[in-house]
């Protein structure tokens, strides 16, 4: 960035620069200065595979430092305890909530605690050198806070010596490896209940000697960087007779109001653990030491338990010194953490201090009932089940052929049904996910049960108290959408063999899903189709993780690495009676694909369909430049139209037939996203994608051609 | 500088404001020798969205603490001139503190009421020099901002901004400086705009758990037609021209936002169905509908105050107030 300004902070031993960066890059700053794989990239995906990719390079002997979220570290959790049982070192960066974090403190790993993007990147560092020493081996993980550290940026002071930082480091000891095939050995063996306990014996034992490693090392990277932590951060404690103790981000603007105390000379000050496995107990109780009250206020609460875990674990740390009189409170908060509710919690203290008496234990800051309760929005009217079904699109089985045929009524007609979905919602303008449901859902008819998987349509249409949906709405948050509706399909059929509901054919269950969540569900969906579920998967394909900050899916077509999961054809592969791609550039193609889709899975079994969504914010397109886009990605093949029937597949749009045939370039330079791609530089890459494009579109029309496939 | 100076920038997705947010924050950290950050909202930045991005500056030894969006600013810049009528834009503002706004000289001097009487606000035309030098409104806004915030070093913010905005060509950065420079000179200070003693309290964020249900559960489907969109317009709207329209139903299938209103046709006429027209308390200002319509009866038209709200056609006239 601006590497010719260069500076030697107090006391540092190594030349530094300075950059400005988030959360994010300072990790990635961090991997790149320890020479480190990062596999962040390979959240395809979820956390667990990504954790499952840097388990496995890790175990191959190298450097790892990765990066994940909250929705990424909670599914990682069962890969996160084989890790650190098998004691491969690694650092996993988790910009996360406090509730994900504290739900992975028993998984083993050492946990560090980063304030802000310098304590990431210094930390990171340490962290690389105290998960591989000897007496430890044990994965690291550094926790820094979702919507704050992560997004963002400051001042960063990076070490600007590749001698100095080589000698921290040193090399990375030499373990056991697959990749040494002159000494097969077997990894991660599963052993009877009594090798159970002794390997977690020996995790506890790492985890202890890692206190001392740890001392050590952020002891060096002081000497290094003129930076230096300690296993508890300690602000304004001298003399304190009030603390607040908090992790990570909150725990500056608690500094702010610890300024403001002293100024008025209110003795307080602010706890804030750097090291949060192992528990830095001792340390905790050391600064309490004529502490009178302290507050703790955490993110995140261990339900039932009185308290999240931060004061949990400090109340039974402070139980350990007889001497210790300190009372302490627990306040759980939300997102946002201001100045002024650490002065409220201090305040809290304060009270408790002068009166010795605490009067709320533990209580959750900044909710209370609103007085009055606001007056609720009513809904719109309920829709109902003859609006909706009015035969605009009639379908039957062709005798001859064995499909069916759908007979569909004009577009104009189709603006007597109702939406399902209401106005209001605050998706992007242009966004094309509305526009497929809009469409599907003017087609299908009697009742719909719908079913999100996490995703953009889901955030912007749930916003509460609001809703968008007029039907009967489940929000999935992981990506497990077809097992939960596959269940909710069970008590159905359960509950109308009772009696408790009435029989009715007229009930169809719609998952959605988009966002690249069907590739990370597939598994699921696999489940589902070979189940027999009778729902319909309705994928809006926008070819992006759009509510996780736009990472690319794998479903552009062609991609040369890695491969994409054609999600069609796997689907075809499961024979399930239905699998279309449609795209809402092409509205009565699209409606008569669900009309059919409504009725195998009303009869048959599973119908899925792919349907190409338009979505500007990630194409980089303008916001009305969907039918130019769409209409290319279709011409060229990049997104064919084809419908697989009980196993037959058949073309429905051939740009070939119809002279509009084109290669995929054309598609590409439409989209801010791809544009480059059409520059010499990247001919490899486009030629690539181009024959791919092709010997797809090739084999697709060999299957159209034969009567088998 | 002395002290520490907390801006907040309060806009929606896809102005650009983000990216100015951050370059003000990278040119005070690394090119003017002081301590800064910015907090954005977590990408990607939804387009027509309502969001705000923070920057908090200091003497280059002092400690940056934010770990919020700024609370209680020194500054508010506002770039989107439909927000004006949200006085939440305002929330936390210090007394001796600075309003820079972007809306031509016709906007509502009442909507700056909420404002403390001490405080400074200044407009700009950021739109109108924006579209006039084919440059970005970040230009012109930051501009403006280094014009009354002398400390800023113009130089080197515009150079951040341009480094930082996508495909800056040199005809492109001759564009962006000459909008830069306008916005300096340009920018008008407003006396008397506010009426409020003492700084705008901060923006109280009760959540109230014992009113909502238990378990994420709004029973009242269909509810976010009580919404009003009209604001994530960035300028363009479309225009219905019932005589030209066909009652095709072509911008019904791409209309994200369903605010297209039909009705049954006259008894006996040519058409059952007839689009009667737009309900601009939803419409986005996407332009699909242009975009689609065989029959030229949407058409883009440049926003002009008040023509939502003539021509809106409700879509839930009896519900939706």
């Amino acid at each position: 960035m601006n590497s010719d300004t260069l500076l030697i902070a107090p006391r540092a031993n190594a030349r530094q620069r300075i950059e400005f960066a988030s959360g994010d890059e300072a990790a990635a700053l961090a991997a790149r200065a320890a020479g480190a794989l990062d596999l962040s990239a390979f959240e395809g995906e979820d956390g667990a595979a990504l954790a499952a990719s840097c388990h496995g390079a890790a175990l191959g002997g190298t450097r790892v430092i990765a990066t994940t979220g909250s929705q990424g570290l909670l599914p990682a959790l069962a890969e996160l305890v084989a890790q650190s049982t098998a004691r491969v070192p690694m650092v996993l960066n988790a910009a996360c909530d406090h509730a994900e974090l504290y739900d992975v403190l028993n998984a083993g790993w050492i946990v560090l605690c980063a304030r802000e993007p310098q304590a990431v990147y210094d930390l990171d560092l340490a962290a690389v050198r105290i998960g591989e020493h000897p007496d430890v081996r044990l994965p690291v993980l550094v926790a820094y806070d979702a919507f704050t550290t992560r997004h963002e940026k400051r001042r960063l002071l990076v070490v600007d010596d590749a001698d100095a930082l080589a000698a921290f480091l040193g090399e990375r000891p030499a373990a056991p490896s697959p990749l040494d095939t002159n000494r097969p050995a077997t990894f991660g063996a599963h052993g009877d209940e009594a090798d159970l306990a002794v390997v977690r014996a020996q995790v506890s034992e790492a985890m202890e000697a890692a206190r001392r490693v740890i001392f050590d090392v952020l002891g060096e990277l002081g000497r290094l960087t003129g930076r230096f932590y300690s296993h508890l951060d300690a602000y304004d404690m001298q003399e304190a007779e009030i603390a607040i103790v908090l992790l990570n981000s909150a725990s500056e603007a608690a500094k702010e109001a610890a300024d403001i105390w002293r100024a008025t000379e209110r003795k307080a000050g602010v706890l804030s653990p750097n090291v949060l496995r192992p528990f830095p107990a001792k340390e905790f109780r050391a600064q309490l030491r004529g502490v009178k009250a302290a507050t703790v206020a955490e993110r995140a609460d261990s339900y039932g338990a009185v308290g999240g875990n931060l004061s949990i674990e400090l109340r039974a740390a402070l139980q350990q010194d007889p001497g210790s009189d300190t009372r302490i409170l627990t306040r759980i908060y939300g997102k946002a953490f201001h100045p002024a509710d650490a002065e409220r919690l201090l305040d809290d203290a304060l009270v408790a201090a002068a009166t010795g008496q605490v009067r709320d234990m533990f209580a959750y800051h900044g909710t209370a009932p609103l007085e009055p309760a606001p007056a609720k929005q009513p809904g719109l009217p309920r829709i109902r089940r003859e609006e909706v079904s009015r035969g605009l699109a009639k379908v039957r089985r062709n005798a001859q052929t064995g499909r069916l045929d759908v007979e569909l009524e004009p577009l104009w007609r189709m603006t007597a049904v109702p939406s399902r979905i209401a106005p209001g919602h605050g998706a992007c303008p242009g966004c094309g996910a509305f526009t497929t449901l809009h469409q599907v859902f003017k087609v299908l008819e009697g009742d719909v049960v719908a079913l999100f998987q996490s995703g953009c349509a889901t955030v912007v249409s749930t916003r509460g108290p609001f809703t968008a949906h007029r039907v009967n709405f489940v929000h999935e948050p992981a990506t497990h959408g077809a097992s939960t509706l596959s269940g909710l399909m069970e008590a159905w059929r359960e509950r109308v063999r009772r009696g408790e509901l009435p029989d009715s054919k007229d009930v169809t269950f719609v998952m959605v899903t988009g966002d690249g969540a069907m590739e990370a569900g597939l598994g699921d969906a696999v489940a589902a189709a070979n189940r027999g579920s009778r729902m319909i998967i309705l994928e809006y394909d926008n070819q992006g993780r759009m509510s996780a900050g736009a990472q690319p899916t794998q479903s552009l077509p062609g991609r040369p690495a890695p491969r994409t999961s054609d999600t069609p054809q796997v689907m075809a592969a499961c024979h399930v009676p239905y699998v279309f791609t449609a795209s809402e550039a092409y509205p009565e193609d699209l409606m008569r694909k669900a009309a059919k889709a409504q009725w195998y899975a009303t009869n048959e079994g599973l119908a899925y369909g792919k349907v190409l969504s338009f979505c500007p914010l990630h194409w980089r397109t303008a916001d009305d430049a969907a039918q130019p886009v769409l209409q290319a990605a279709i011409d060229s093949c990049s997104f064919p139209l084809y419908e697989v029937e009980r196993g037959h597949t058949a073309i429905t749009y051939d740009p070939d037939a119809t002279g509009r045939r084109r290669p995929v370039a054309e598609w590409l330079k439409l989209m801010g996203r791809t544009a480059h791609l059409v520059e010499p530089a990247h001919a490899d890459t486009l030629a690539a994608l181009q024959a791919e494009t092709d010997r797809r579109w090739a084999r697709l029309k060999a299957k159209h051609e034969h009567p088998l496939l | 500088m002395e002290g520490t100076l907390d801006i907040r920038f309060e806009s929606i997705g896809g102005l650009g404001a983000d990216t100015a947010a951050q370059a003000l924050a990278a040119a005070a950290v690394l090119d003017m020798g002081l301590n800064g950050a910015y907090l954005g909202p977590p990408p990607p930045e939804r387009r027509g969205a309502r969001g705000r991005s923070s920057v908090q500056l200091t003497r280059g030894d002092r400690a940056i603490r934010l770990s919020a969006a700024v609370e209680r600013p020194d500054a508010v810049v506002l770039f989107h001139p439909a927000l004006l009528r949200d006085p939440s834009i305002f929330a936390g503002l210090r007394k001796g503190g600075t309003f820079l706004f972007n809306a031509t000289a016709r906007f509502d001097a009442d909507t700056l009421s909420p404002l403390p009487s001490t405080a400074r606000a200044i407009r700009v035309d950021a739109a109108g020099i924006a579209a006039k030098e084919q440059a970005s409104l970040g230009a012109v806004i930051l501009g403006a901002l280094c014009d009354a915030f002398p400390f800023l070093e113009a130089d080197k913010v515009f150079d951040r901004f341009c480094a930082m905005s996508q495909g800056v060509d040199e005809a492109a950065r001759g564009r962006l400086r000459k909008a830069f420079d306008r916005g300096a000179a340009e920018a008008q200070e407003i006396d008397g705009a506010g009426e409020a003693e003492g700084d705008v309290p901060p923006a109280k964020l009760e959540l109230a758990w014992e009113a909502d249900a238990h378990g994420g559960l709004i029973e009242a489907a269909g509810s976010s037609a009580w919404n009003d969109l009209s604001s994530a317009r960035s300028g363009s709207l479309p225009a219905f021209n019932r005589e030209r329209c066909i009652h095709c139903a072509l911008c019904d299938m791409v209309c994200p936002d369903g605010c297209l209103v039909w009705e049954q046709g006259e008894p006996g006429g040519r058409f059952e169905r007839e689009l009667t027209g737009v309900d601009y308390r939803y419409c986005k200002g996407c332009l699909r509908c242009v975009e689609s319509c065989p029959a030229s009866a949407m058409l883009k038209k440049a926003e002009t105050a008040g023509f939502a709200e003539q021509r809106c056609v409700p879509l839930f006239p009896d519900l939706v107030e």
